[in-house]
């Protein structure tokens, strides 16, 4: 059966309305994870072909974010997330963003409009998202500069909230 | 602009269940209706979708047609859970523990996640297809600390304009809860 354009606008408007249904105002936390486990390894390319590896930030703090294109809280979280990746340049921490599953054809005219300047990295085949414990999207961990996971946060946040960013910043450096 | 919502009903509770108010609100744009149970730590929101609405975001996602209208054949609902609680408390729940319940018919359970994947079977399916359907579907099971939320698609195996209550349960810390939303209706293919 085609679908109606019609369609699509309502879908995009359910989404976005669903997100706010109980996706807003709502106070921001990061779970502390104790003890801290071994954050998985990856090593995945970025949209330019640039590869990244999760062992090589050891000594800074790393935020490892999964998301994808569709998942409405996901695109709601982005510009907050490139408002804390900005103000966090003072401290030593690092952001990707995992995208799970999708293509550089999708991914590129959708930055046009989520633009940021931390890494986006491709997951094709879902292999690292696999790996993690993550049952949803978005779902993003902090990890410590000793490369252990001592945060998570399921579900989209205002990352430049000051609790937040306090939080992370609190991790420090080279441990 | 915020979108705005023009009809509101109060529900008040009125069972041997444990919960909260039920609000049910029709949007003026789609027509489709959202039911939200607030209770103690606890907030889930069900909004219908359109079989249409299905086919749209699948079919974006790579699915053929033919394969799209196997889960707009389905009762789906945009569902997003949060938990509320104000301290450590853990909120715990399985879709297999959640009961749909229709008139003349045995109670079953939302369709999880892995049923879909076991009865298509992903080879058949292709990867880029599968990745979509797990993280596009609502978890079978999910632990929430307070302030963790999700949003999934759920998926119940009731036909077209039917209606169904949809019975809640989860875990707060050791404590076990329940609660129901009455009445849902599955979206026709028009609101």
């Amino acid at each position: 059966m085609r679908t109606s354009p019609a369609a699509w606008l309502l879908l995009a408007g359910v989404l976005v309305g669903a997100s706010g249904v109980v996706g807003g105002a709502e106070r921001q936390t990061l779970t502390p994870l104790e003890p801290r486990p071994d954050a998985p390894d990856f090593s995945l390319v970025d949209m330019d072909g640039a590869r990244h590896r999760l062992r090589d930030l050891r000594g800074r703090t790393v935020i490892v974010n999964f998301w994808a294109t569709w998942c409405p809280p996901c695109r709601d979280e982005l510009p907050s997330m490139e408002r804390a990746y900005v103000l966090l340049g003072d401290a030593d921490v690092a952001m990707l963003a995992i995208n799970v599953g999708e293509d550089e054809e999708i991914i590129f005219p959708f930055t046009a409009n989520y633009p940021v300047t931390f890494p986006v990295l491709l997951d094709h085949d879902g292999s690292v998202v696999a790996q993690w414990p993550v049952r949803g999207l978005p779902t993003t961990y902090v990890v410590d500069p000793a490369g252990r996971v001592a945060y998570q946060a399921i579900g989209g946040r205002e990352w430049d909230d000051p609790e937040l960013l306090r939080l992370v910043r609190g991790l420090g450096s080279a441990q | 602009m915020p979108r705005r919502l023009i009809i509101t009903l109060l529900l008040t509770w009125s069972s041997t269940l444990v919960a909260g108010p039920v609000e049910v609100a029709t949007d003026p744009v789609t027509g489709l209706a959202t039911a939200k149970l607030h209770s103690d730590g606890i907030e889930v929101s069900l909004t219908q979708l359109l079989p249409d609405q299905v086919r749209a975001f699948y079919q974006g996602r790579g699915f053929s047609a033919a394969e799209s209208e196997r889960i707009a054949g389905a009762c789906v609902f945009q569902t997003v859970l949060r938990n509320t609680m104000p301290d450590d408390a853990v909120l715990e729940v399985a879709l297999a523990d959640w009961r749909v319940r229709r008139a003349g018919h045995a109670a079953t359970s939302p369709r999880t996640i892995e049923a879909w994947l076991s009865d298509w079977g992903e080879p058949s399916l292709g990867q880029a297809q599968a990745i979509a359907l797990r993280w596009a579907l609502f978890p079978a099971v999910q632990s929430f600390a307070p302030g963790d939320w999700n949003m999934g698609m759920l998926t119940v195996e009731v036909p077209h304009g039917e209606r169904f209550d949809l019975e809640l349960h989860w875990r707060l810390g050791e404590r076990p809860d329940v609660a129901s939303l009455s009445d849902l209706r599955c979206a026709g293919e028009r609101p």
